[in-house]
């Protein structure tokens, strides 16, 4: 028998396998907890605000608990828990003040989803208007109203948020690196800036949706759509004040999440009316109107640079207030606040830095995460400020970036040293820039006032990007491979795969360490925290390095169990044994060996006796190095792993109607190790497709009243197939993280951060007009160019 | 949400269902603008007739003298696929072709976006410039009206609770008519228009029209056959421009609607200068 | 009122007795529990419920149950057979065309349509074909080139 040895060779890592999930998923077969249906299951449904702000004065339920078919009917004065991620600030229900229009207010659940709907009609609630704040900036003024009057009695993560009581400041967030006046006093010129984001919806495909039942001894078994299962067990638990493990969640398949899904929504409000209708299971769908108007969004940003730069070009020092419009409630957004100020000077070096960011309570639909977490809204900030600052010092934006982006040696805002091995923003931008041949294009600035009245132009820009996960210092993951009879794998991980291709890496990463082919690796997709390991939340571009980790560890304890059994057999100590193609060697005598199939349930010699046993492998993994940041200055190490980008991209702008067609998108990520080359590739397409709705189009419109007036897709439009790039490319650059599997580093979120940005500097370059405010949709590219035309010199 | 279902096989049938039911009946043809409607509680009907089993409404008939009738159950892709009628009224088969997705237009019916009544309906602006007239039928007799009379305003029609609309009858046009269609919207996908237009080009009677949509609660007919001879697209945007009394939503401002009206009409002369 | 509707899903015959309000769509899903065409939005926006209907692509939300007694459907269950996956759902396969999934059957039920009244689409017809099926995961790019791939070869070998 020849044997290879080659496990040191990546076999399955970086291949290119098909998706563990496709076969469900192209025959239907694949479940979402949308198609589940568990007996006896009655149809929950809520009641929803028509006010931003008012006082409850009266709810009436008696007509609606008189109908037929009613089973249970919840309003807020009956559950005084309050919920909260970081910020305990919200109840399951509105109580005596409704802080959005959209929030729930009552709940019903019914025998069929029509009783449910025409109970919640029948439900009588008088209201008493107040006045109402849909401003940051208005928010934060003194004396202005108060979202939550109560601030300063909530319940919060203390030493990592700083909410501001007596205001709507639910977390103020500062970076302090340096003396910045100082820098401004070094410097040749200062500039300020102004920009803003709007909010915008998630709009996974698989509305939230959740299942959940009372069970006696007030334990719950929830299925849900979410991203996060142990998150959710931890804070329904904290909330109910349950023992963890009186509380059961499953995840099946799962329709998209985009950090919408990362927290707690639904759950409660559908246990708590299992538990008025006598333990019957309740569902909650929501409506796609409630997706986008009830469940949370994307926070909207208001962003105001002042930089210090020298006459060539050299920032000396950044000064930058965020005003997060953090909605009703903080959910997510506190962390938003605290992680994007983080990258708050994008991936370039800044040696005075003063940041505030603050996360403004106003009365609007509630902010969450979103694929990104604030960085694709900081960033649309940072670099176009980047590209005003070049032209007005007369430097090529290119050229500009390059002096400043961040090189081994550079101190980043929060004090972290950026090493060798950290990642090279600069060899995605010199990427991009060729692509798109950013250095031929003209470079004569344009005058919009002898722009034509008809035709096309064209534009190029390019924009930077970086982000690192935004999680706690403990942040912790777990696997755990069991084998089966034939020696294939289960592997149980608690890291949801809602689409990235996760567990499809995480296949071969097994398959590799393990060395076994892939079809004998299963990553198992129904995540159940009575029976999976402890993983904290997918979210954050994490799971790639985290549960890689976690998974190459647990492999390693079933090779260590694999060598001691065989070791015994073999009468070969362990360390000289070799795991290969599904048998165990010896190294020194090739031809004596035992297939994993022999061991894994336990040996048994030819005598009978039996050794051993079932193998189950265990692996861990916990965020390196990370600490907290320094309260009043933000210094710190708050980055398991940065994963640097950039995009070029050249546009073509129709003049008579302001619309932007791509012609060529280049983008490019140091991703460290290219793990699986069809996940990664698809990711930056989908990611860069979102980033392109978020610089072109989406965005919710309120009226006076604050109202959402686009609360479906009839109005809140999302790109479709006709509305691509003429070219997309993607490009990788594998700069090894040390502590990344095989130098891998999370490429999920990154690509749809700073497109916008990207866009935005293409638009400067095609129109001479420089757009500040998000999203470029054509009505405000044609305005604007419309007064430009018009304008006085 | 109870109602009966009825699926008439007559014209007649239909009629002495409306007789009866009046405003408690809503008729159904397509069905994706009621099912909107039922779902979001805007309708509460108590009967739902159907008019998809009533063989002479599913009827689209070229006539030799170049008349043209489309039943109520004609659906938006039979007039798009139609060849016939794209080579002939281009304007209608464009407008047709641009509503929705492809599956909603082989539900969706031209009566029904017509009858629809919306402001932003792609196939009424040509419809309005071929001078097409509704049939509407009741137990008791049947009438025509003309397309612009038909449509009192945003959501309203001249219909009265006990009639149907039959179908849309269109005249036969000059010799060598031709018609185009333009639409904004926010994305290239299928989108509601934030303004649209056609424009009708009638050598023999030297009729030179634009009609401009989603920008007044009714269409509005531009008459230009002034300048029939010398076509001035300048001048034409200006006077369609000055012509339309366009709302500020959600899809669009006023300003942004009226210089897209004025961009509509040029790309229409331009389509006419071919 | 509730109505007998006999309905034919990918070759198997029904029949129930459903509400005059009910969609097809949900007849599919909870009468029948054929739960792999999916809801999105309820209003004929996104594609996610996306069958054939009497051979013609329709979004099931926007059709009454009532409306189909006598009809033939299709649905993503019907698309290739036991074990073997059609020729699009293989490329779907191949191609990553898919992340979460959820538009998945949609999406294959309009590019089935389209091969079966277009054996040899242009790319301006996959696009039309493909752009009433909202994805939020995969930039449509991977989905457009598997039906693409699928009709260059059936284009090969002489269409269907």
């Amino acid at each position: 028998m020849t044997v290879p040895f080659h496990s040191d060779k990546h076999r399955y890592v970086g291949g290119n396998a098909e998706r563990i999930d496709a076969l469900d998923k192209v025959t239907g077969a694949a479940q979402y907890v949308h198609d589940m249906a568990v007996p006896r299951m009655l149809f929950g449904r809520m009641k929803l605000s028509p006010h931003a702000h008012a006082r409850i004065v009266r709810i009436d339920t008696s007509k609606a608990e008189a109908l037929p078919g009613v089973r249970a009917v919840l309003v807020g004065s009956e559950l005084d828990t309050r919920l909260g991620l970081y910020m305990i600030d919200k109840f399951i229900l509105a109580r005596d003040v409704v802080r959005y229009q959209g929030e729930a207010v009552a709940a019903v659940a019914a025998e069929s989803e029509d009783i449910a709907r025409r109970a919640c009609e029948l439900i009588e609630i008088d209201y008493e208007p107040l006045p109402a704040i849909f401003d940051p900036e208005v928010a934060l003024a003194d004396g202005a109203l108060l979202v939550h009057p109560d601030l300063h009695t909530y319940r919060y993560m203390k030493g990592v948020f700083f909410p501001r009581a007596h205001s709507n400041v639910a977390h103020h967030q500062k970076i302090r690196k340096g003396d910045v006046d100082k820098g401004f006093a070094e410097a040749y010129r200062v500039f300020e800036h102004k920009f803003t984001n709007p909010p915008v919806a998630h709009a996974p495909l698989e509305t939230h949706v959740t299942i959940a039942q009372y069970l006696p001894g007030s334990r719950a078994q929830i299925w849900t759509s979410a991203q996060s299962p142990f998150t959710v067990r931890n804070l329904f638990a904290v909330a109910f004040g349950l023992p963890h493990n009186s509380i059961r969640v499953q995840i099946p398949y799962v329709g998209g999440g985009f950090g919408g899904k990362a927290g707690i929504h639904l759950e409660p409000l559908a246990w708590c009316l299992s538990r008025k209708a006598g333990g019957r299971p309740v569902k909650i769908t929501a409506t796609r109107e409630e997706e986008i108007n009830t469940l949370p969004s994307r926070q909207g940003l208001k962003t105001h640079i002042k930089t210090g730069v020298t006459r060539d070009g050299k920032i000396t020092g950044l000064k930058v207030q965020f005003l997060w419009d953090a909605g009703a409630y903080a959910d997510y957004g506190v962390n938003i606040g605290r992680a994007a100020a983080t990258s708050g000077a994008g991936p370039y070096e800044v040696p005075n830095c003063w940041i505030d960011s603050l996360v403004v309570y106003t009365n609007k639909v509630f902010g969450t995460a979103y694929r990104g977490f604030g960085h694709l809204e900081v960033l649309w900030g940072v670099e176009r400020n980047l590209d005003l600052i070049a032209r007005d010092l007369g430097i090529d934006p290119y050229e500009l970036r390059m002096r400043n982006v961040l090189r081994a040696g550079a101190l980043t805002i929060t004090g972290e040293k950026v090493t060798a091995n950290h990642g090279r923003p600069d060899l995605c931008l010199e990427k991009v820039a060729q692509e798109i041949g950013f250095e031929n294009r003209p470079k004569e600035p344009v005058d919009p006032k002898k722009l034509p009245l008809r035709g096309k132009v064209r534009g190029k820009g390019v924009a930077l990007l970086q982000k690192a996960p935004a999680m706690p210092v403990f942040t912790a993951c777990s696997a755990i491979i069991k084998f089966n009879e034939d020696a294939s794998v289960n592997v149980l991980i608690s890291g949801v795969d809602y689409g990235q291709g996760t567990y499809t890496m995480l296949r071969q990463v097994v398959a590799q360490e393990l060395s076994v082919p892939l079809d004998k690796v299963q990553v198992v997709f129904d995540c159940d925290t009575a029976t999976q390991p402890y993983d904290w939340q997918t979210v954050a571009s994490r799971f790639t390095v985290m549960g890689g980790n976690a998974c190459i560890e647990a492999a390693h304890d079933c090779i260590a169990q694999l060598k001691h059994v065989a070791g015994q057999v073999l009468r070969a100590p362990e360390n000289e044994l070799i795991c290969e193609d599904e048998r165990v060697f010896v190294r020194h005598t090739p031809e004596q060996s035992l297939s994993y199939r022999e061991i894994v349930l336990g040996y048994t010699y030819p005598n009978g006796n039996s050794i051993g046993g079932p193998i189950v492998g265990r692996g861990r993994y916990i965020a390196q190095g990370l600490t907290h940041l320094h309260p009043e200055t933000g210094q710190g190490k708050a980055a398991l792993d940065w994963t640097y980008g950039a995009h070029g991209v050249e546009i073509e702008v129709d003049l008579e109607t302001g619309d932007i067609e791509i012609v060529h998108i280049a983008s490019a990520f140091d991703v460290g190790k290219v793990l699986h080359e069809g996940m990664c590739r698809t990711q930056v397409q989908g990611g860069v497709i979102q980033g392109l709705g978020s610089a072109l189009l989406e965005g919710f419109v309120f009226n006076d009243k604050g109202r959402m007036l686009n609360p479906s897709f009839v109005d809140y439009k999302l790109l479709t197939a006709k509305d691509l790039p003429r070219k997309m490319s993607a490009f990788f650059v594998e700069t090894p993280q040390l502590d990344g599997p095989y130098g891998a580093r999370g490429i999920g979120e990154h690509p749809m951060v700073s497109v916008p940005g990207a866009i935005g500097n293409a638009l400067r370059d095609a129109l001479g007009i420089d757009f500040h405010d998000l999203p470029l949709n054509s009505e405000r590219v044609y305005l604007a160019l419309k007064r430009a035309r018009t304008a006085k010199a | 949400m109870s109602f009966v279902y009825e699926r008439p096989r007559t014209a007649e049938d239909l009629g002495k269902l409306l007789a009866s039911h009046g405003q408690r009946a809503c008729v159904l043809a397509g069905g994706t603008d009621l099912l909107v409607a039922l779902r979001a509680g805007h309708a509460r009907p108590e009967v739902v007739a159907d008019v998809k089993a009533i063989e002479e409404l599913r009827e689209l008939r070229h006539e030799a003298d170049g008349r043209l009738f489309i039943g109520a159950a004609v659906t938006i892709n039979r007039i798009v696929d139609d060849a016939r009628l794209r080579a002939m009224h281009g304007g209608l088969t464009g407008g047709a072709g641009a509503i929705a997705t492809f599956a909603i237009r082989n539900r969706a019916t031209v009566v029904g976006n017509v009858s629809n009544a919306s402001p932003c309906a792609d196939t009424v602006p040509a419809l309005a410039l071929l001078g097409a007239e509704v049939e509407l039928r009741s137990a008791t007799g049947s009438r025509r009206i003309g397309l612009r009379d038909y449509i009192v305003g945003v959501k309203q029609t001249a219909r009265r609770a006990d009639e149907f609309a039959a179908g849309i009858h269109v005249p036969a046009q000059g010799k060598g008519t031709r018609t185009w269609f333009c639409k904004r919207q926010r994305v290239r996908g299928h989108d509601l228009a934030l303004a649209n237009a056609a424009l009708i080009h009638d050598p023999e009677h030297k009729k030179l029209r634009v009609a401009v949509g989603s920008c007044s609660p009714r269409p509005v007919v531009v008459e230009l056959d002034d300048m029939f001879d010398k076509p001035d697209a300048e001048e034409a945007a200006k006077r369609a421009m000055a012509s339309i009394a366009p709302i500020s939503d959600v899809r669009a401002s006023a300003e942004y609607r009226t210089d897209m009206t004025g961009m509509l009409v040029r790309r229409l002369f331009d389509a006419l200068r071919g | 009122m509730e109505y007998d509707v006999r309905i034919t899903v990918n070759g198997e015959r029904y029949q129930a007795r459903v509400p005059a309000s009910l969609t097809l769509l949900r007849m599919l899903r909870e009468v029948l529990h054929l739960t792999g065409t999916k809801e999105g939005c309820s209003i004929g926006e996104c594609g996610a419920c996306s069958v054939i209907l009497d051979g013609k692509l329709v979004n099931a939300c926007m059709v009454l149950a009532v409306e189909c007694d006598g009809s033939v459907v299709r649905t993503v269950e019907g698309e290739g057979a036991m074990d073997k996956l059609s020729d699009l759902q293989q490329a779907f396969v191949d191609n990553h065309a898919l992340q979460c999934g959820f538009c998945t059957p949609g999406m294959l039920m309009a590019a089935r349509e389209l091969l079966e009244r277009k054996p040899d689409p242009t790319d301006d017809d996959i696009i039309e074909a493909m752009a009433g099926q909202i994805c939020r995961c995969t930039g449509y790019e991977t989905a457009i080139e598997a039906v693409r791939r699928v009709a260059r070869k059936g284009q090969a070998g002489g269409g269907k």
